[in-house]
């Protein structure tokens, strides 16, 4: 039982980490939350729906599905985000909660409200851990995870362009100083944290169904996770990922799964409140 | 090789410089002089096109770069140290400098790293260390290094001496001289007169965003406004 509890937790975790890299990697350079980041989730996954439905192989529909995600969180930026850069911080975030319901009603009005299960060639079988049935999807979840974040410690930390997002989130004006289009670093920063929420979506999408409003709960869980890490740390927003995941999932299972979504927002409330730099906050002390 | 001509910048309704003239020819050393809030490093902002000017014209090596965006003309061969410094904190201090050589290939890259760190052993001493952790004057140092990483025409300094000691300020200004000498030209500014009309060929005093005298270096020093005002 608390194994079970524990993978499940580790699983809904992996989901809510990808999410979380999202609103971390945006705020990291543009100092603001994307609340349509759950709707880039909702239209990865449904990208990679149609294309299955096209007879795309599913390796194919994913990868369609997440550059869709990333394309979407590329132009969103590109075609109102980048036009209100001076303008204050709350018409931004105005502008995002709009963008969310547009794109959630853009969903229901193209593929309806009913939810639909996004097809996994894993989903069928059952692995068999120490004695344990396991949903291989559950498997595959946690290792694309595993990989994604590997991949994403690799160019933030291991390349020249990395470090040029490190550098945007640190002090943006100075980043044109080393001859460095800022604007493509915002750019490339909005398409790679989207093209991961995405792929969240379509890693749930055949637990959890794909429908227009997925993106809510998932973002909201995102957030907080991203909240917890300390807003603009990477690594945190992973760990913090995880360990909402895992806190959520044993709520649900040893107390009521009434309580699971409360735990997150309990969660969320309480960081804010006692340590809004986040559990992790910064590794650095800035000192001039 | 840098000519601003007729050049008005605001920040909304508040003119912060008015009608300003200035050119600086190829190898030369130029200084601009003014107090706080004189309108200094609104005038290289302008010119690095960090803010818009409201109009004038701005060119370098003839071609006209009014309005172009700072990381191009960092590509055409001008760079700014800003005010502050502005390393980046959380980066180590070996990143900062292979950020500044972002637009040279890898290979590039890594031997102005070494070519640049030579003159300043403490950068390379704590290479590895966040350039947030370094002193006002080592920061400036890694600052001047990182601009050095492109191999700048143009050189433009923002307040090098700010919050430094009188010895850091000297051997910050040794380090621009030697720039200068091995052929970059630069324009700086400074609140510190002495220090930056020490330094030039030639200088400009702002007051008010307006230019209210030029020279060579000892026309300024003996000029009455400039020795009142700023030498003391
Ligand atoms: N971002 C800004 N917004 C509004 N006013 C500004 C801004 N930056 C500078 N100013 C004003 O413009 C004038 C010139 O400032 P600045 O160029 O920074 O002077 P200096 O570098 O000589 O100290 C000052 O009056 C200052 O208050
Ligand atoms: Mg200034």
């Amino acid at each position: 039982m608390i194994v079970d509890q524990l993978i499940n937790g580790i699983v809904l975790g992996s989901v809510y980490a990808l999410m979380a890299i999202g609103y971390t990697m945006v705020w990291n350079v543009l100092r603001f939350i994307n609340f349509a980041h759950g709707e880039v989730y909702m239209g990865g996954a449904f990208v990679a729906l149609t294309t299955m439905y096209l007879g795309a192989p599913v390796w194919l529909a994913y990868s369609c599905g997440m550059l869709s995600g990333a394309l979407l969180g590329y132009l969103m930026e590109k075609l109102v985000y980048k036009k209100m850069r001076t303008a204050p911080k709350l018409n931004l975030l105005i502008a995002a909660i709009g963008i969310a319901i547009v794109l959630q009603n853009s969903a229901q009005l193209i593929w309806g409200a009913s939810p639909e299960r996004l097809a996994s060639p894993f989903l069928a079988n059952n692995v068999n851990i120490g004695g344990m049935m396991v949903n291989q999807h559950y498997i595959f979840i946690i290792i694309v995870t595993i990989i994604v974040m590997f991949l994403l410690e690799f160019f933030m930390n291991r390349t020249l362009m990395g470090k040029a997002v490190q550098a945007a989130s640190q002090n943006i004006q100075a980043t044109e100083l080393m001859g460095i289009n800022a604007n493509k670093v915002i750019s490339i920063t909005f398409a790679i944290g989207s093209g991961v929420g995405a792929l969240a979506g379509i890693l749930v999408g055949p637990v959890f169904l794909v429908f227009p409003t997925m993106g809510v709960f998932a973002g909201l869980k995102g957030f907080t996770a991203s909240v917890m890490g300390g807003m603009g740390n990477i690594p945190g927003a992973m760990v913090a990922g995880l360990m909402l995941g895992v806190l959520e999932s044993f709520a649900a299972g040893f107390i009521s799964s009434g309580y699971r979504d409360a735990v997150a927002m309990v969660i969320l409330l309480a960081i804010l409140l006692l340590r809004p730099q986040g559990i992790f906050g910064k590794v650095v002390a800035e000192k001039v | 090789m840098l000519k601003v001509q007729g050049l008005n910048t605001y920040y909304g309704q508040v003119c912060a410089i008015e009608d300003m003239n200035i050119h600086v020819k190829e190898r030369e050393a130029v200084s601009v002089i003014g107090a706080n809030g004189a309108g200094k490093s609104t005038l290289l902002k302008s010119i690095m096109g960090e803010v818009r000017p409201k109009s004038g014209k701005i060119t370098l090596s003839d071609k006209t770069i009014t309005n172009s965006r700072t990381f191009r003309l960092v590509n055409h061969g001008m760079t700014l140290v800003p005010e502050g410094r502005q390393v980046f904190p959380y980066l180590s201090v070996w990143d900062n400098l292979l950020l500044g050589g972002y637009t040279l290939s890898t290979k590039e890259r890594l031997q102005m790293a070494e070519e640049v760190s030579e003159p300043f052993p403490i950068l390379r001493d704590r290479k590895n260390q966040a350039a947030g952790l370094l002193s006002g004057g080592e920061q400036q140092m890694l600052a001047i290094a990182r601009a050095m990483m492109v191999s700048p025409k143009l050189l433009l300094l923002d307040e090098p001496s700010m919050g430094l000691s009188p010895r850091l300020v000297y051997e910050v200004y040794e380090k621009i001289t030697e720039l200068h000498q091995r052929g970059t030209t630069i324009l700086l500014v400074d609140q510190n007169a002495e220090m930056a009309i020490d330094f030039c060929d030639r200088a400009y005093v702002l007051m008010a965003g307006r230019l209210v005298g030029e020279g060579t270096k000892d026309e300024l020093k003996d000029t009455e406004i400039v020795q009142k005002s700023y030498l003391g």
